[in-house]
């Protein structure tokens, strides 16, 4: 092949690589011929690869939706969290009472699982105490939490009384875990663990996907490599007891398996998906197709999660609260909303306490207004790197060449470690760069592969790195966020091997003479805590010193999930002016009471 | 030569390619320095007074980052060209000159080069440099994979040239054998390597423009090239969603600038390879 035939070649390879890549793909198109579209609701965004699994006993990344994750479509928790009550709903249990001692639920007397068997507390505490005969069993961590669950009968019903492990004595982690933790019918596994000569590993083989005993709504009709099918439980028993005798007005509801986040988009546009939860650019410009979200106008969803730069504060610069300060105050975060995120996020307030929603009871603007520094003010950030000694050197083209340390060291270029491909991250990352790099702080992107981001984090080896932490809106934020960056519980060396599944950035090394032993009082007392007045001094305390310290940097504020649906097959679809059920998927938490709401569109 | 030159210019397709090929120079070379960008606008802003081509994701002036990847994927595609074009010939000419074991050994080294295929080499030397791939690093990289079909060529050259009797006399009368591969058989060879380097300038900026497509090109502060223009426009799903300027301004540029080297190349093989002279 001559030169000239290799270069036509390789053209037409570019082009074709190009045209793949931004090809529409059709096979994921859901197939309706089996499914009336007024009876089929359309959900996506929580199964990307093949359904593998549907057993509960398997680790929940591993499970196929609607077993993964928080979903009670089909198995259901005790309770579910409104996020945007903050109340705490009954499922198959109810919420009586709870205080430092203990969290009371009452079970359902009429809750039953599908074979006809009624929902005990024999299933709660197979599975929330599964994890003392098997530690690899993913609800093993509930043994810290949960010394013990007492089992009394109060007027016919049962009464569990999850008693305070006073090891971790936290409350408030067991109310996340009343509306996490799926119940199982132990009838069933106890059986597949009694065929199996209590083989743990061998029960999880076990696929569930034949006929499931559940409790939920819904249950497995079918799956394949392109879509999972769920079909309505007529004879549930919620519907008479939390529904008014009401059956959730979808007959199937189906998720498609997308190979990437265009086909979201497409086919919200099209009305061939009805509502999905992943991160879709400038959806304004979608509500002519009848794409619609919480807001009709910015930011369009409800904020829920924080997205941060974790830092290493065991590394220089990083070390140095100063340079990190500097770092907070450097970056235009109206910027990122505009250019990065689509204007999702309202105006970002600092510290780790978001001020709207549930959040702002314990917002002090007065306090915060002191301790934080002035963000998005380049000309603060450059006078206190100049105070505290740092020096920028920039090349003949007035680009930053890098920057000198206070003892005129060359400091090493620091990496922001994301995720490749994800798309508002990376603009994230890249504007902070630029940002950062103007007042003189030589930073620089780290895009790198899932299989290199996800290990470093426990790890800790990064300069700094993107991360949003914790994922779900629950009963125990603000203190899960502050207990997320600031804990040194488990604090570590930066190692391979030395994991941390909190405070990933290191900050406040029990062990260094400048520990602030303040902090971990503060995340051990505010879950026993009871007065909401305590409480907001206690949370503005601790967020008063993440503002002096700036371990890690809030970048933006998004929502929980991004709940974006199409009005085009389903209506009654909650919103800011419809509010009866939260701004989620009508799958997991309260969001599911959608279900019993929606109407096809004739 | 004048009368080469003279034929030359007399070709339609050499005419057009140079024309085409200086615009694209002239635009990355003096571009930058002569366009005021914008100041940053929002995401995806289309076509219009504010900005002729739109912004980008980030909001920038598209006018601007094609100036700053134009000049970028002509410095990496010179530079991949140079350094591909400097080891094959060298390749070549020792190989074709030589014979015997020594073409051996460097046939035997070439043919181990193109059977690799050089863009699965790119992609993983290029991946494992997840920090601080500059443009020179692509450049290089592009260069150093790519050579083997100039060793090729230039070695099947000088072979036919081995045995001519202005060598042998050149030997005869004591040159060396550097003095005869570079006084005697390299300029006989000079259009056709040139020929070759501008089909390896090409191949250098589609190379660059494939790696950087696929996430694996240069970063850093001022890095953009027109690959990195159309990764960017790709992972935030330009064409799904209807934005094209955030595709076909970077595609057309790399499609002319290959284009008008095409054509310099054709125009030039016509004139210089006696069998297809007209």
């Amino acid at each position: 092949m001559n030169f000239s035939k290799r270069i036509v070649c390789s053209a037409l390879a570019l082009l074709v690589v190009f045209l793949i890549s931004c090809e529409e793909e059709k096979a994921a198109e859901p197939k309706t011929s089996s499914y009336p579209r007024s009876e089929t609701l359309y959900l996506s965004g929580s199964q990307w690869g093949d359904p593998n699994t549907f057993n509960l006993l398997v680790e929940t990344w591993l499970v196929a939706w609607p077993t993964n994750d928080r979903f009670n479509l089909m198995y259901e928790p005790l309770t579910a969290y409104n996020s945007l009550t903050g109340a705490t709903e009954p499922i198959l249990g109810t919420l009586v009472s709870y205080d430092a001692e203990k969290v009371v639920v009452d079970i359902q007397p009429e809750a039953k699982w599908s074979d006809g068997k009624p929902v005990s507390s024999a299933d709660v505490k197979f599975i929330y105490e599964l994890g003392k005969r098997f530690p690899q069993a993913p609800t093993s961590y509930v043994g810290d939490f949960v010394s013990e669950i007492k089992v009394d009968t109060v007027d016919g019903k049962e009464r569990l009384s999850f008693m305070v492990n006073k090891k971790r004595n936290n409350p408030l982690v067991i109310l996340d875990q009343l509306q996490a933790i799926r119940i199982v019918p132990a009838h069933i596994f106890e059986k597949y663990l009694a065929d199996n000569n209590n083989d743990f590993d061998a029960v999880k083989k076990i696929k569930c996907d034949n006929n499931p005993v559940v409790s939920g709504p819904y249950t497995l009709a079918q799956y394949n490599n392109e879509r999972i099918v769920l079909v309505r439980r007529d004879d549930y028993w919620g519907n008479k007891v939390l529904h008014d005798g009401a059956l959730p007005v979808p007959k199937y509801i189906i998720h498609p398996i997308y190979k990437n986040n265009d086909h979201f988009a497409i086919n919200l546009q099209k009305g061939a998906l009805d509502a999905s939860m992943n991160y879709i650019p400038r959806i304004n410009e979608k509500k002519k197709d009848g794409v619609n979200t919480w807001y009709d106008a910015p930011p369009y969803f409800v904020p829920g999660s924080m997205h941060f730069l974790y830092l290493n504060n065991t590394k220089a610069p990083l070390n140095d609260k100063n340079f990190r300060r500097a770092m907070a105050a450097a970056i235009d975060y109206a910027a990122l909303n505009r250019l990065a995120v689509s204007n999702y996020m309202p105006e970002m307030k600092p510290g780790l306490i978001m001020s709207e929603g549930l959040e702002k009871k314990y917002y002090n603007a007065e306090e915060v207004s002191k301790h934080s520094v002035p963000l998005g003010d380049k000309e603060y950030a450059k006078k206190l790197l100049e105070e505290s000694g740092y020096k920028a050197v920039l090349d003949d083209k007035g680009n930053l060449k890098h920057t000198l340390g206070p003892k005129g060291d060359i400091l090493p270029t620091l990496l922001i470690k994301s995720p490749a491909g994800w798309s508002d991250w990376e603009a994230i990352v890249n504007l902070v760069v630029k940002q950062l790099r103007s007042v003189g702080i030589d930073v620089r992107e780290g895009f790198v592969d899932g299989s290199q981001y996800w290990p470093t984090l426990p790890s800790g080896e990064f300069d700094i790195v993107m991360r949003k932490p914790p994922v779900a809106v629950t009963a125990s934020l603000p203190w899960n966020r502050f207990n997320a960056v600031l804990s040194s519980r488990n604090w570590r060396p930066v190692g391979d091997g030395n994991s941390m599944n909190e405070n990933e950035g290191r900050y406040n090394n029990p062990a260094a003479s400048d520990y602030n032993k303040r902090v971990d009082e503060l995340l051990d007392i505010i879950p026993l805590l009871t007065d909401e007045e305590e409480m907001k001094a206690a949370y503005t305390e601790l967020n008063n010193i993440f503002l002096d310290d700036q371990p890690a940097i809030p970048v933006c504020h998004l929502p929980e999930e991004f709940f974006q649906f199409s009005s085009k097959a389903w209506t009654g679809w909650p919103t800011e002016k419809n509010p009866f059920a939260p701004p989620q998927l009508p799958w997991v938490g309260s969001g599911i009471n959608t279900l019993w709401r929606l109407a096809p569109v004739k | 030569m004048f009368k080469l030159l003279k034929n030359l210019i007399k070709e339609p397709m050499f005419v057009i390619g140079t024309f085409l090929f200086l615009v694209t120079i002239v635009a990355g070379l003096f571009g930058t320095h002569l366009y005021t960008p914008s100041p940053d606008g929002m995401s995806y802003e289309a076509p219009g007074s504010a900005y002729w081509l739109g912004t980008d994701n980030l909001g920038q002036d598209y006018v601007a980052l094609l100036l700053r990847g134009l000049q970028n994927s002509l410095y990496v595609g010179f530079t991949a060209g140079i350094i591909a074009t400097t080891i094959g010939t060298l390749v070549g000419l020792f190989a074709g000159f030589k014979g015997g074991i020594v073409d051996d050994i460097l046939n035997m080294f070439t043919n181990l080069f193109i059977v690799i295929p050089s863009f699965v080499v790119l992609v993983l030397v290029s991946a494992s440099w997840p920090e601080g791939r500059s443009l020179t690093l692509i450049a290089v990289l592009i260069g150093v994979t790519t050579w083997p079909w100039t060793a090729r060529s230039v070695r099947a050259q000088a072979t036919s040239l081995r045995g001519r009797d202005h060598i042998a006399l050149a030997r005869i009368n004591g040159a060396s054998n550097l003095q005869i591969i570079f006084k005697h058989i390299l300029p006989y060879l000079a259009s056709y390597v040139f020929m070759v380097f501008i089909m390896q300038v090409a191949s250098g900026i589609l190379s660059e423009s494939a790696i950087s497509m696929i996430g694996l090109g240069p970063i850093g502060e001022g890095s953009t090239s027109l690959g990195v223009i159309l990764n960017t426009a790709k992972n935030n799903s330009a064409i799904t969603y209807g934005y094209w300027w955030g595709v076909f301004p970077a595609a057309i540029v790399i499609t002319v600038i290959v284009f008008a080297l095409y054509l310099l190349n054709n125009s030039m093989e016509g004139v210089f390879n006696p069998r297809l002279r007209k």
